[in-house]
């Protein structure tokens, strides 16, 4: 099955990148779930949570301030100003 | 030729202490550039996540947008200069203010109006020494890039830009600084970070679009949420805050390495001196042995 490339990027670090079934954030239009296969888009975020559901590992939870995310040939780009992981496990 | 012995013995002592000084600053130096290393690091995904996304954007809408649109005439530039605070860096920040000075030169000649911003208390220190104008300045902790000092920047360069010219507004910011190539090589130059160019992200040539095949170039069904203008409107400042603290960190991380240069080459100097030094003094110190046993052995010889 298809995976997401996803990738959260700060200013000053990358956050987190791995492979991923589900991304799911909340945009200014509403909160979107995004699967393998979804089509190209742009969005802004706004503030909420999100949540990853990666492919090897539990779910990856956080909040967002604001930023703006990127969907393209299952490569997810979430770029944020302000993020928090609530788990501390980084690792890809 | 007593006298001789304390002079050298005086250099000596002063030498070493200097080299004490050169020896801290570069440890100093090393320890911290591996630090500014990962941050110049770190700010790229952000950096190419973002060119990404206004190469899409663009390509996708023939958006025009007044930050990446050349205006017909460039009546007024803004010029950010990145130097460091401390001096003992070499030649870093003169190199720096020498390419600043082409460079205002050069727009005067164009008949250009400037403003300037100077960053670094050494570019502060060069203008106020030959009584030139500025029109801001942020000094302290140049060695290490701050997302708050970004943002600041960022800040006042927006406004800047979307102020009419009759207000004191710009039509283009230059950033001078320098940019860090290597360990061993660091070069300063000057980048126009407004208007924007928009750059082919499949040109960015970093880890993702190695890894991943290339973009196409036609979505006919790309999605914007809320709208392309809005989502322009919020990322380009976004976009400008990546290069400018991008710029930050190849400054920090210049000035570190030029610094731990400079002082390498000082500390080795220094040896060098202390090992002349000690050679002349002993010389001297064996003329003055000689001299006194011949004045003895004379003066017996005379009895």
């Amino acid at each position: 099955m298809a995976e997401l490339i996803v990738e959260i990027v700060a200013l000053d670090r990358k956050i987190w990148n791995g492979t991923a079934r589900l991304v799911r954030v909340r945009t200014t239009e509403g909160e979107i779930g995004i699967m393998p296969g979804h089509e190209s888009m742009a969005g802004l975020l706004t503030a909420g949570e999100f949540a990853i559901d990666r492919v090897e590992g539990d779910r990856l939870r956080g909040t967002i301030d604001s930023g703006f995310v990127s969907v393209d040939n299952n490569r997810v780009t979430v770029v944020a100003d302000e993020v928090s992981l609530e788990s501390e496990n980084r690792s890809a | 030729m007593g006298a001789q012995i304390r002079v050298y013995r005086q250099k000596i002592a002063s030498t070493s202490s200097m080299k004490k000084i050169f020896k801290a600053m570069e440890m100093i130096a090393t320890s911290r550039i591996n630090k500014s290393r990962q941050s110049l690091e770190g700010a790229y995904p952000y950096a190419n996540a973002l060119t990404r996304a206004v190469s899409q954007i663009a390509t996708q809408h023939n958006i025009t947008h007044p930050l990446t649109t050349v205006p017909d005439e460039v009546r007024r530039a803004a010029v950010v200069v990145f130097t460091s605070d401390r001096g003992l860096a070499g030649s870093y920040s003169s190199n720096v203010l020498k390419r600043t000075e082409e460079l205002l030169e050069l727009l005067r000649s164009q008949g250009k109006e400037t403003r300037v911003y100077l960053v670094g208390r050494k570019a502060k220190a060069y203008f106020d020494f030959r009584h030139r104008d500025y029109d801001d300045f942020w000094t302290g902790n140049t060695d290490s890039a701050s997302t708050e000092r970004a943002e600041e920047l960022t800040e006042r360069l927006m406004s800047d830009i979307n102020a009419p010219y009759e207000d004191a507004g710009v039509d283009e910011v230059l950033l001078v600084y320098t940019q860090f190539n290597s360990m061993v090589n660091q070069e300063p130059r000057v980048l126009r970070l407004l208007p924007l160019e928009v750059v082919d992200a499949n040109d960015l040539g970093d880890e993702v679009s190695q890894r991943y095949e290339a973009l196409e170039d036609t979505h006919s069904n790309f999605e914007f949420e809320p709208n392309p203008e809005e989502l322009f409107n919020q990322i380009l400042p976004r976009y400008v805050k990546a290069r400018i603290y991008s710029a930050l960190c190849h400054a920090a991380s210049s000035e570190l390495a030029s610094r731990q240069r400079a002082m390498k080459a000082a500390g080795d100097n220094a040896t060098e001196l202390i090992k002349k030094y000690t050679r002349l003094m002993n010389n001297a110190r064996q003329a003055e042995i000689t001299t006194e046993l011949t004045e003895i052995v004379s003066g017996a010889e005379a009895l």
